[in-house]
């Protein structure tokens, strides 16, 4: 199947003439997650937080449901790329307060332990390893801001497009009482600098464009318009496919190479470990609980 | 002496140390710098302590080794160099090994070992050039802020005939790239502000007064952490270390260890003699031409 194929000249290429085919209907979408979508436009996966109202802010679930689509778009042979898109202005605000409240437990006590346990381990060993074995191109399309664990995903892809110079991301860990998550501990130091990732991470400080630009960010779109830019990075990313040509199977290997090459495959492995039992212990103690509660009351806030 | 050469005040999460000898551009012997490590040291211990703030005063942060060094083995080597071994090579070598295991390799593994495993977040405050081991200990620092553009660090290492130290060997081309490391250290080249910027330094402060650089950075430093919960950046720092930590132990004896002998042939002491000598010449030239 995989063979020579390239979007180009591949058996799936063939068969994909501009209509968007999915394989879950509409019903089960709406089942998955209220807040995030898929489509399939030819050889690129796109993955869409569509809450806009609500920033595309997200419950743990959505983020395992991010990870079950990196998965399904991983094992199909006539995907190329996967994006992640979002909707206005907002890529995503994070984890929704709410959510990580629900998941406090009561008593403290084993089964409530062992929740927090299954809380803490679902973003960082969970849905970190779908991006960290993810075997297709990952792109983001950055349409604006990015906090917390949505923008340690960010962080995590391959290539990320800023619509314009609004966008910023944001890892308020040491304003929430816990620490770097979902891989942030070694790709902040890794694309960005460890001094910087010092500097970002330890004060909750925002990165801006500028932070990010040539680092982080390949091109700044300078748009206005979300839904334009999410597909003008689409049209471009086919017409960079037609012209480069390259199988499939050589886009992977090289992939694995350089994020083997790199130590980056082995670091996110090892972080997932290390994240995971650094920040459990304030999560049990409970600070995180108590400033995520001031957040949701409004008498806390992120520095901007 | 080391005591009124690098003071210390503590001001809530903060340790702040500061080198205090602007007159001799803040250079470090070897007491000054196993006195650094001991105020680390104190640092370490304060469960108060979350940060630890590196100052300085005058003109340079620090100029690296104090070449006063020199005139303290003058009568050590020229006793050896007489020759008090009856020409037994292998005497004369153990007495010069003893020499430099003292003067050299266990004051610089200690100082860079108390860096590198320094649990409190280390912040620099660059007012000016660092030079040599001073420059190896802002590599090994987390943070790193700079006066102005007049900022830049110096690992004459090769023109001293040493090698890496204080773990440059990793720090910097982590933090610089391989290849612009390559050239600065081979070379023994002043590193810029154009290449410091983004990668070491991560704010410009553009002022002028080292007294005000100092003062404005402590107050951001404030302000920058009154929400935080402190334990989370003590944990962050550990993650963010933790692979690196074990490779720069590794290096830190690798690098002292493969220097000893060239310290043992004496090269690296004319070397600074010579600089020493030359510092004289220029300095007596400045007095003959303003007289």
């Amino acid at each position: 199947m995989e063979k020579n194929n390239t979007y180009k000249k591949g058996p799936d290429a063939m068969r994909y003439n501009g209509e968007r085919r999915t394989s879950l209907s509409e019903d089960n979408r709406q089942k998955m997650s209220k807040r995030v979508s898929y489509t399939i436009e030819g050889p690129i996966f796109i993955i869409k937080l569509n809450d806009p109202r609500h920033l595309n802010s997200l419950t743990f679930d959505d983020f395992v449901y991010i990870a079950m689509l990196l998965e399904k778009a991983n094992s199909d042979d006539s995907i190329f790329i996967t994006v992640l898109q979002s909707s206005a202005k907002f890529f995503s605000s994070g984890g929704k307060f709410e959510a990580v409240l629900e998941s406090k437990g009561k008593e403290d006590d084993i089964g409530s332990l062992n929740n927090l346990i299954g809380m803490i381990s679902s973003p960082n060993v969970f849905v970190a390893n779908a991006f960290r074995t993810h075997e297709k191109l990952l792109v983001c399309c950055l349409n604006g801001p990015a906090v917390g664990l949505s923008a340690c995903i960010v962080m995590l892809c391959d290539l990320v497009y800023a619509r314009d110079d609004s966008v910023y991301l944001l890892f308020p860990f040491s304003n929430l009482g816990f620490v770097a998550e979902v891989g942030s501990s070694v790709t902040l130091p890794m694309k960005l600098g460890i001094n910087k990732a010092n500097e970002h991470l330890l004060f909750s400080k925002p990165l801006t464009f500028a932070d990010l630009q040539g680092k982080l960010i390949n091109k700044n779109y300078q748009m206005e318009d979300t839904d334009e830019f999410n597909k003008q990075v689409v049209r471009d990313l086919q017409a960079q496919l037609v012209a480069a040509d390259a199988p499939l199977r050589n886009m992977k290997a090289m992939k694995r190479q350089i994020t083997e090459g790199t130590g980056y495959r082995s670091s996110l492995l090892r972080a997932q470990g290390l994240e995971t039992m650094t920040t459990l212990p304030f999560w049990h103690e409970g600070e995180p609980f108590r400033r995520f509660e001031q957040m949701r009351s409004k008498q806390r806030k992120h520095k901007l | 002496m080391s005591q009124s050469k690098i003071t210390y005040t503590k001001d809530g999460p903060f340790f702040i140390i500061k080198f205090n000898s602007p007159e001799s551009l803040n250079a470090m012997t070897s007491q000054d710098y196993i006195h650094l490590a001991t105020l680390l040291k104190l640092a370490e211990k304060d469960p108060e302590v979350y940060f630890t703030v590196l100052q300085s005063s005058g003109r340079f942060f620090s100029s690296g080794a104090d070449f006063k060094f020199i005139s303290e083995y003058k009568d050590v080597l020229t006793g050896i160099e007489k020759d008090n071994t009856g020409g037994d090579h292998a005497a004369r070598e153990t007495q010069l090994t003893k020499v430099w295991l003292d003067g050299f390799l266990s004051t610089n593994v200690h100082v860079t070992d108390i860096f590198i495993n320094h649990s409190k977040v280390l912040i620099a405050c660059l007012n000016g050039p660092v030079v040599g081991l001073s420059a190896a200990i802002v590599a090994l620092c987390d943070i790193v802020y700079a006066m102005n553009d007049d900022v830049y660090m110096l690992c004459p290492f090769s023109r001293l005939g040493l090698t890496c130290e204080g773990g440059t060997s990793i720090t910097l081309p982590m933090k610089l790239g391989m290849n612009s490391t390559f050239e600065s250290l081979m070379f023994a080249q002043k590193i810029k502000m154009d290449k410091l910027m983004g990668n070491i330094v991560v704010k410009n402060y553009k002022l002028n007064d080292t007294d005000e650089f100092n003062k404005v950075i402590m107050e951001e430093l404030k302000t920058k952490i009154k929400t935080l919960y402190l334990p989370s950046c003590l944990a962050m720092k550990k993650l963010l270390r933790s692979s690196l930590n074990d490779e720069l132990d590794k290096m830190n004896s690798k690098e002292v260890n493969q220097a000893l002998p060239f310290w043992v042939d004496g090269v690296p002491l004319n070397r600074f003699r010579q600089m020493f000598h030359n510092k004289q010449r220029v300095r007596g030239q400045r007095a003959d031409s303003k007289l």
